[in-house]
């Protein structure tokens, strides 16, 4: 009796050490489908302007939520029906279906993308479309976007939780949160991405709301020895990336008016210099283990506004300098729908002396609030187990 | 990036600054491409930026070997670059002469369709102005608003549920089982996420009704002008005096450059004329076709023609130098007289007063019968509408019709609410100066006012010119009633030096 009896209770005890690579690959391309898919759908509306549903970036978009709808679906019915007791148990349990946490996150992923699309229609034929990022119906849709990504995320976490030391597991969750990286900065472009800007305080006041979060939960959360770094790494890469081969590719408007008559697609602002607080947060958090999380928000927060500030004010004049009108550094490309003028060489939204100091003071605040909830993430996801 | 924002700032900013006519937004016209006859239609898609339907129909193509091309473009009046390459519009099954396209439009106020027909007569290519303004909004209701908040509350319940799960379970080991604190833990997560999440919806709302507000602002109004009698005039006056500050401030250097400007550029006359007002009673039964004059485009001062006391409403079409035209508005109380069948005509300007209401022929002196070839189908609207004048004499013999500035004739169409009014041609909708100020402008054109004195120069030269030619007695105005219900056309020809006015009835039933 003991001799068979040993076999069935070892195959219920959960095996640890085994991952499934499949699923996390399939998210991971989801994730990095999706911040491809609107990097290149911005500079499609940049360049070209004429699009439809099943234009190529938007086919991308629609890919990569299928990729992420279908692999998890499929593992949520696996683990629920398909009679293996690991993948049950590995699992967490929403509306008595089981399932990885993170396939749960990209399945409401992936059903907030598809909602959005008739919410979106509508809106186009309300209010015309909407030539801008941030709409309601474009925060439905990037919130599901977003799901998608964290929920790659969470998935890649989990594994590298339960297996242990898995250099692979390790990178794969760095790259899932350097995608995650590059969607938020992506996200706040409109006011925080281009040179012009980085002398006004709504610049420093959006990426203190967005960049802290996302940099310190991957700090936290990731067993790597320099994981900012990394993570930043992994943005500015993909982000160059994107904007070299961008500009390889001929594309004239095809839209009126054609106010800048430009030839290949028009790609995005180089990358914040992300990298240099993230190296600073990578030397500063192993030393101040002992330091409670209250107090660590508000000294990364502020650090984090300052350092920005210092390499931000004056990198900018070197992005708007001739110095940085070539290939490299992608400077001075603008939308065919500009009138070229003076302003692109001045800054934009700036203040005065002491209502930026002012403005700081709110920059201060949001960026600890967002060191904190970065904090809080990173513990949490260094704990996730299923 | 931050310019794009701007920009759809600046797309706002023309809306409020665009468009003409009141309550029909689509174009007509109809005229030559090279070799080729064409009518175009232009659907006003209601807001901005949007797809615009366009139809094409090339009269007489239907036998022709090999088919004729037909292809369109779309471009904006101040752009400065080369236009986006045309797109081709495709032939419509079961009618050869028809064809169509969609195009986008991205920006606002006057823009231009350029038509291009090839075929084996050749080809030719004929320039439309089309004005875009936004001018309606959606509702979000019925089965569309039922099935997205059905869709909203299952992913609200979808995250809720997960955060709980997340929190009760995602941190224990695989097989483990979950204790009494984290179930409770589970809770306190699934009851903070439907707080974070319904503040998200609260805000999303009223974010949302702060766009709705802001797009309300944006849709499209004329600009505001106040109608009044002149009794120190000798003869006596109606005036209509725009009161749109924008527009007065930018009149008046004495407001310094502080002042908010219109964004409007400056009037040019159309058939000769800075404004073509026309003062229609409440009841429709007096109408007058007035032509104001004005020293400083702000105040338009018209003669007074004998129409009968009562209530009335003043329309004035005016035309700007970027090819946009709008028609200003104001109510009127004219005093005194009863009404009268009475009908004549001064220089240019004419009255008609008509006290039967008229289907199908009219006449407004003793000597002209305006007939309405109007066919047994009914009116249906958002059709072409069959809108075919003959004029005689009351004998039924043809008549030599002679220009009346500068056209064959012109209708009025209205609606008895007065939700619609229309200036109409036998070229359409579009008025002879937008045309203008299209074909004339070039690239030099940089300075307000530059291509404008052009126009006049060539409009006033053209007025004089036509103004003795002969033409046929048939004239036809191309155009589709925009909504059901009851209208009244007034058309307008000039024999023998005088204008002649019939007024007629139309029912338009719903398609």
């Amino acid at each position: 009796m003991a001799a068979t009896a040993l076999p069935i209770a070892d195959s219920q005890v959960p095996r640890t050490g085994e991952v499934a690579y499949w699923p996390l690959y399939a998210t991971l391309f989801a994730s990095a489908a999706i911040v491809v898919g609107l990097i290149w759908d911005i500079s499609w509306h940049r360049t070209i302007g004429r699009d439809t549903f099943w234009s190529p970036p938007h086919v991308l978009e629609q890919l990569a939520a299928i990729v992420a709808g279908l692999s998890c679906g499929w593992l949520v019915l696996r683990a629920t029906f398909g009679g293996d007791p690991a993948a049950k148990q590995g699992g967490v349990r929403v509306w008595g279906f089981y399932g990885p946490l993170g396939a749960w996150i990209c399945i409401w992923g992936t059903a907030m993308m598809i909602a959005s699309a008739p919410f979106d229609n509508w809106w186009h034929n309300a209010y015309g479309l909407d030539v801008k990022i941030i709409s309601p119906p474009h925060m439905v849709l990037a919130w599901g976007m977003i799901a998608i990504q964290v929920g790659a995320m969470v998935m890649a976490v989990a594994a590298q939780n339960r297996v242990g030391h898995d250099r692979r597991l390790k990178f794969i969750y760095a790259a899932s949160a350097g995608i995650l990286l590059t969607m938020m900065a992506t996200v706040i472009m409109e006011d925080a991405g281009i040179a012009n800007d980085m002398r006004s305080p709504m610049f420093y006041r959006m990426v203190a709301i967005v960049i802290p979060i996302a940099l310190l939960s991957a700090a936290r959360a990731s067993q790597l020895r320099f994981p900012a770094t990394t993570v930043a790494a992994i943005y500015m890469a993909i982000q160059l990336v994107i904007i070299w081969v961008l500009q390889l590719v001929p594309a004239p408007p095809l839209l009126a008016p054609i106010y800048n008559a430009v030839t290949h697609m028009v790609p995005a602002p180089f990358p914040l210099l992300l990298i240099i607080p993230a190296i600073l947060l990578d030397l500063a958090l192993p030393r101040a283990r002992r330091v409670n999380d209250w107090l660590l928000a508000p000294l990364i927060g502020v650090g984090f506004v300052l350092v920005m500030l210092a390499v931000h004010w004056y990198w900018s004049s070197f992005l708007m300098s001739p110095a940085a009108r070539n290939w490299f550094f992608a400077a001075d490309q603008w939308d065919y729908t500009e009138r070229l003028g003076p302003w692109r060489y001045e800054y934009w939204n700036t203040v005065p002396a002491a209502a930026f100091m002012l403005a700081l003071l709110w920059t201060f605040l949001a960026a600890t609030i967002s060191s904190r909830l970065g904090l809080w993430a990173g513990k949490v996801m260094a704990g996730v187990q299923r | 990036m931050r310019r794009v924002a701007l920009r759809a700032l600046m797309a706002v900013g023309f809306i409020v600054v665009g468009a003409a006519h009141i309550g029909s937004p689509d174009t007509w016209f109809e005229g030559s491409a090279g070799p080729y006859r064409v009518l175009v239609h232009v659907r006003s898609p209601g807001v901005i930026p949007a797809v615009a339907d366009i139809s094409v129909r090339v009269y007489e193509s239907a036998q022709e070997t090999p088919p004729v091309t037909v292809s369109a473009s779309l471009n904006k009046f101040d752009a400065a670059g080369t236009p986006p390459p045309p797109e081709a519009a495709g032939p419509v099954q079961g009618d050869p002469e028809l064809h169509t396209v969609s195009l986008w439009v991205m920006s606002g106020g006057s823009n231009s369709v350029k038509i291009t027909v090839a075929g084996a007569k050749g080809s030719g290519s004929v320039v439309v102005p089309a004005a875009f303004v936004a001018y309606r909004r959606l509702a979000l209701d019925g089965p569309l608003a039922m099935a997205l908040a059905l869709v909203g509350l299952v992913l609200f319940a979808g995250i809720v549920s997960i955060a709980g799960a997340a929190a009760s379970e995602a941190s224990l080991a695989p097989g483990a089982t979950v204790d009494v604190a984290r179930r409770k833990r589970g809770r306190l997560a699934m009851a903070i996420a439907s707080v974070v999440l319904a503040s998200a919806i609260v805000g999303g709302r009223l974010w949302w009704k702060a766009e709705d507000a802001s797009y309300r602002r944006s849709i499209f109004r004329s600009m505001t002008a106040v109608a009044s009698v002149d009794d120190s005039a000798a003869p006596n006056a109606i005036d209509l005096r725009i009161t749109d500050s924008g527009w007065v401030a930018s009149r008046n250097e004495a407001h310094g450059p502080g002042s908010r400007r219109s964004g409007y550029t400056p009037m040019i006359p159309d058939h000769g004329k800075l404004m073509h007002m026309f003062v229609i009673s409440d009841d429709l039964r007096a109408f007058a076709h007035l032509h104001p004059s004005s020293s400083d485009t702000v105040r338009f001062s018209a003669w007074r023609p004998p129409l009968p006391g009562g209530a009335y409403h003043v329309y004035g079409d005016v035309v700007h130098e970027s090819g946009f035209a709008q028609t200003l508005t104001s109510p009127l109380a004219l005093p005194g007289r009863t009404a009268e069948p009475s009908s004549g005509s001064r220089g240019d300007d004419s009255w008609h007063v008509s006290v039967v209401p008229v289907t199908s022929a009219a006449s407004s002196d003793r000597e002209t019968m305006i007939r309405w070839d109007r066919g047994s189908a009914q009116l249906v609207a958002g059709a072409p509408a069959r809108l075919r004048f003959t004029v005689t004499d009351l004998t039924g013999s043809p008549v030599a019709l002679e220009l009346y500035m500068g056209m064959a004739a012109h209708a009025v169409v209205m609606r008895d609410d007065r939700s619609v009014f229309i200036h109409l041609h036998p070229s359409g909708t579009v008025p002879m100066a937008a045309k203008r100020s299209f074909d004339m402008r070039s690239a030099s054109d940089t300075v307000a006012g530059t291509l404008s004195r052009r126009v006049t120069a060539t409009d006033s030269a053209a007025s004089s010119t036509h103004a003795t030619m002969a033409i046929g007695n048939v004239v036809s105005f191309p155009y589709a009633f925009p909504k059901a219900g009851k209208y009244r056309i007034w058309v307008q020809v000039k024999r023998g030096g005088r204008v002649v006015t019939g007024a007629f009835d139309a029912d338009v039933v719903s398609n």
